[in-house]
């Protein structure tokens, strides 16, 4: 022994230098460390080939402990500068002896990756079996909040997922980790150019929907949200009350250009009591017996005023109960949020504001009966005020205003969004109002008294019509087309093109390599073989007067897609010259091929005879007359650059090739003309094969194959030269 | 409910670019994660979350939207050492529009010493409920080659007011209703109605 040591030099590698391989035992035996001193990094560990596969044999806090090498980008602390080591218990590390066989004073050196097969989860059982890396202090967390994966493995897609970047729900068909619960919400900006009820209603009820399915469609939980939910559409209502208040004031006394009912009808009594006391008792005399007469009607005609400054009010106050019965039916019974329950929402809530308006004016309105000589059907009028809100949008004066062209609504995580036509939304609304109204009462006797108290004015809800419990889902006509189920039927996904300024522009989406998938299958589109991307997108409709580039937004009836996302490019003359395609998204129903049968043509529903049956977007009108495959066209040269050079060439990953036309003088790229046009499976990515030329942007425009395409490249003449 | 994670955009997934960096479950940095997002696919992420469940998230999609979401709050300070004339804080939209919206019913703060509010073209403001311009010890303003009032009842609106207005096309006319305002017929009318 002694003669051992004097042999030993006692330096690193001069008395053999041995390799090994451990793993860090469990908690509590991992690491070392009270929190309060410590000895460097440092690690009990097991080592293959030295220690024993039996924890009795060797107990754990008998193990030696390793140090741990860091790399030199990871600082040791001097000067500020460390990284954590990031060890845990479970993990197989490697490392070597500082004292040679005398493997006393062992080294980490590195981790080997757990891989998939590596199976860490679990509680330690006996040594050098995976156990999981999570203790006490480090937890595994909750799946839907962050991965729980223990693998690190490169390439592995599945290898320590993150959290994604989806609405709950559609993480959660894919078995993921949402990363944001804000993620899917819709938001409305301030817009006093439009009115916005219908969306704001809409936009409310479909947050409040997607709260109460990541609540797992728990009522307790989401009451707060409720309650605040129904103040919100409070206030939006509230303005629409005042717009209906509006209307009855001016319906009833008339503005500065005419008179209303109430003037016509003093007029008429003026005249009835002046033309016949003037033939006799003279002008004088008539006209101060006619005038006291119609001023006798001025208290009459202020309660009026009064109650209607009072009523909108207290009506609005009043309707918070009915917002937050209405809100808690609609939780309970839809299964799937489609925007017209949004109106059904609203006509019902204005049902019940044109009851109590006509129950809130009945009595003063009784006041005047005798000047008006009869009755006042309130009811109309105040549907009539609902038909007129569109003259808001005419303040402009004539004076050029595009505040109102931009995005109108924001989708957390997605980006604009279309914001329902507020006209459209109103006249179904308005259509709504009258079939409900005709459940009501269609007249109001005025013949009563002042009314007495506020109960008075606000007590007009009675007539409520449960929307959502069933009763008027099985109507006919629009109301009953309004089902809050999921659709069975999905169809293919579509594009919208909004915003911009302009109007007319269509586009449709042009599909990439499908899979059949099992979620869609499964869950709801019972007609859904197939799911894919979007590659691509034609226009079909450049629309027109666009000042700049509108939204797109792509979509599908069911739902399901998402992740898709698009770009326009405007022509000079305010068309759209293409849709560009940034983002394929996942999950777009689709019959599986590249331009599904029924969008576009032929085998579909439209086909240019005026035989399509309106489902689809081409009605007849087409001039498509075959199911070609698309790709890409034309170009879109955003940015020229400069530096290129006319023998400078472009592919892209699809295998187009391109022929540029570049600017003799700066080098600048012109044009950029595919010279085979073959189908496209893949989001175009244009390369540019240059040594000198910089900056440039193009972006592919789609377009329908050829009936034969050119898989060949042609040679170009120039002929000119 | 069933899935199948075999989703139609496998195809695009690219694992190569993939780098991720990972502190515990509770933070980390995920740099092009092959995901589908609901902007697309995203350059980045940074994820992180408390005990509680809240969730912190900035990504950066390939859109080129930057994403910011905090389940909580979010405090931005500024200017501690800062001085008058200084700029604390600058948010600046070099495109587009620049939205403030408070969600839930919430309110939408701004206080200074001075609030400036400029608009190139149209200033709107539109409220469901009640507008109140209130001035301490100053005047309040309305300067325009044009101004007009529109409403049914009122202390400043008697020629406009619905009682005027039911007379203005009558040979009577509404210069009488000063006298209907200055009695007490209108206090009545309410106290009965409210009563």
């Amino acid at each position: 022994m002694i003669d051992e040591s004097l042999l030993k030099s006692n330096f690193i590698g001069r008395d053999g230098f041995r390799w090994w391989i451990g793993q860090i035992p469990p908690e509590p035996y991992h690491t070392q460390g009270d929190g309060k001193s410590a000895w460097g990094n440092r690690f009990k560990v097991r080592i293959l080939g030295y220690h024993p596969l039996d924890d009795k044999e060797l107990k754990h806090e008998d193990l030696p402990w390793a140090l741990v090498m860091l790399p030199s980008t990871a600082g040791t602390g001097g000067g500020g500068m460390a990284q954590s080591v990031r060890i845990r218990p479970g993990d197989i590390v490697l490392g070597f002896f500082m004292d040679g066989d005398d493997a006393q004073s062992p080294i980490i050196f590195g981790t080997l990756g757990s891989s998939e097969h590596w199976n860490k989860d679990g509680k330690y059982e006996f040594p050098f079996k995976p156990f999981t890396g999570f203790t006490s202090e480090i937890t595994k967390p909750d799946k839907s909040r962050s991965t729980a994966s223990e693998t690190n493995e490169v390439q592995n897609e599945r290898s320590n997922q993150g959290p994604v970047c989806l609405p709950e729900d559609k993480a959660k068909y894919i078995g993921r980790a949402s990363a944001s619960g804000a993620i899917g919400a819709q938001v409305i900006p301030a817009n006093t150019c439009e009115n916005t009820t219908t969306s704001v209603v809409e936009t409310e009820l479909e947050n409040l929907l997607k709260k109460f399915n990541d609540y797992q469609k728990d009522l307790d939980k989401i009451r707060t949200d409720i309650d605040k939910t129904a103040e919100v559409i409070k206030g939006s209502v509230g303005w629409l009350v005042g717009e209906i208040m509006k209307y009855i004031n001016k319906v009833l006394v008339g503005d500065d250009s005419k008179p209303g009912i109430i003037p016509n009808a003093l007029n008429s009594i003026y005249t009835a009591t002046y033309t016949p006391l003037a033939a006799t008792a003279g002008p004088a005399v008539a006209h101060q017996t006619a005038a006291k007469t119609i001023k006798s009607f001025s208290p009459a005609i202020q309660a009026v005023e009064v109650a209607l400054v009072c009523v909108g009010n207290l009506i609005v106050e009043g309707l918070l109960s009915l917002i937050k019965d209405l809100l808690y039916a609609a939780l309970e019974n839809i299964e799937n949020f489609v925007s017209c329950i949004a109106e059904q929402f609203i006509a019902t809530l204005l049902n019940s504001i044109v009851d109590a308006i006509a129950n809130g004016l009945s009595g003063v309105l009784g006041g005047i009966s005798g000047l008006l000589g009869g009755l006042i059907d309130i009811v109309s009028l105040a549907l009539e005020a609902i038909a007129f809100f569109d003259s808001l949008a005419s303040f402009d004066c004539g004076q050029n205003n595009n505040k109102c062209d931009g995005a109108k609504k924001w989708t957390v995580g997605a980006g604009p969004k279309d914001l329902k036509d507020a006209e459209a939304s109103l006249n179904s609304v308005f259509g709504l109002v009258n079939e409900g109204l005709g459940i009501i009462n269609s007249g109001i006797d005025i013949a009563q008294g002042v009314p007495g108290s506020i109960s008075e004015l606000t007590g007009g809800f009675g007539d409520l019509i449960n929307i959502f419990n069933g009763d008027l889902l099985n109507l006919d006509g629009s109301i009953g087309d309004c089902l809050p189920v999921y659709p069975t039927s999905c169809g293919s996904a579509k594009i919208k093109i909004f915003g911009g300024g302009g109007t007319g522009a269509e586009a449709i989406p042009i599909f990439g390599p499908s899979v059949a998938d099992a979620l869609t299958n499964g869950v709801l589109g019972q007609n859904i073989s197939k799911t894919s991307g979007i590659i691509g997108a034609i226009v079909t409709n450049a629309g027109s007067g666009y000042k700049f580039p509108p939204f797109v937004e792509i979509y599908d009836d069911c739902n399901l897609g998402y992740g898709a996302k698009a770009t326009t490019v405007l022509n000079p003359d305010g068309g759209i010259g293409g849709v560009i395609i940034t983002s394929p998204g996942d999950n777009y129903p689709t019959d599986g091929t590249n331009v599904p049968d029924g969008v576009v043509d032929g085998t579909g529903i439209g086909d240019g005879t005026g035989t399509g049956d309106g489902t689809g977007i081409d009605t007849g009108t087409s001039t498509v007359t075959g199911n070609n495959p698309a790709g890409v066209v034309d170009t879109n040269v955003s940015a020229g650059g400069g530096g290129y050079d006319a023998n400078d060439t472009a592919t892209d990953n699809n295998g187009t090739e391109y022929q540029l036309t570049v600017n003799p003088t700066n080098g600048s790229i012109i044009s950029m003309i595919p010279i085979n046009i073959v189908e496209a499976t893949e989001i175009p990515k244009i390369t540019i094969n240059t040594e000198t030329g910089f900056g440039a942007v193009v972006k592919p425009i789609f377009g329908f194959l050829p009936d034969t395409p050119q898989t060949e490249i042609v040679q170009v003449i120039d002929c000119i030269s | 409910m069933a899935h199948n994670e075999q989703t139609s955009s496998t195809y695009n997934k690219k694992t190569e670019p993939r780098l991720f960096d990972s502190y515990g479950p509770k933070v980390r940095f995920d740099v092009n994660p092959d995901d589908m997002g609901f902007d697309g696919v995203s350059v980045y992420q940074f994820y992180a979350f408390t005990d509680d469940g809240n969730v912190h998230l900035e990504a950066f999609s390939e859109t080129g939207t930057f994403h910011l979401h905090n389940d909580r709050g979010i405090e931005i300070v500024a200017g501690n050492k800062g001085s008058d004339g200084n700029v604390d804080i600058c948010i600046t939209g070099l495109g587009g529009d620049i939205w403030i919206t408070a969600m839930r019913d919430g309110a939408v703060k701004i206080k200074g010493k001075t609030v400036m509010i400029e608009a190139t073209e149209d200033l709107d403001l539109k409220a469901s409920r009640n507008v109140t311009i209130s001035s301490g010890q100053g005047r309040i303003l309305l300067n325009g080659n044009k101004i007009d009032k529109e409403c049914f009842a009122g202390n400043d609106s008697k020629e406009k007011s619905f009682l005027a207005r039911a007379y203005k096309w009558t040979p009577v006319g509404s210069d009488f209703i000063t006298d209907a305002y200055g009695g007490g017929l209108f206090s009545s009318i309410l106290s009965g109605i409210v009563g």
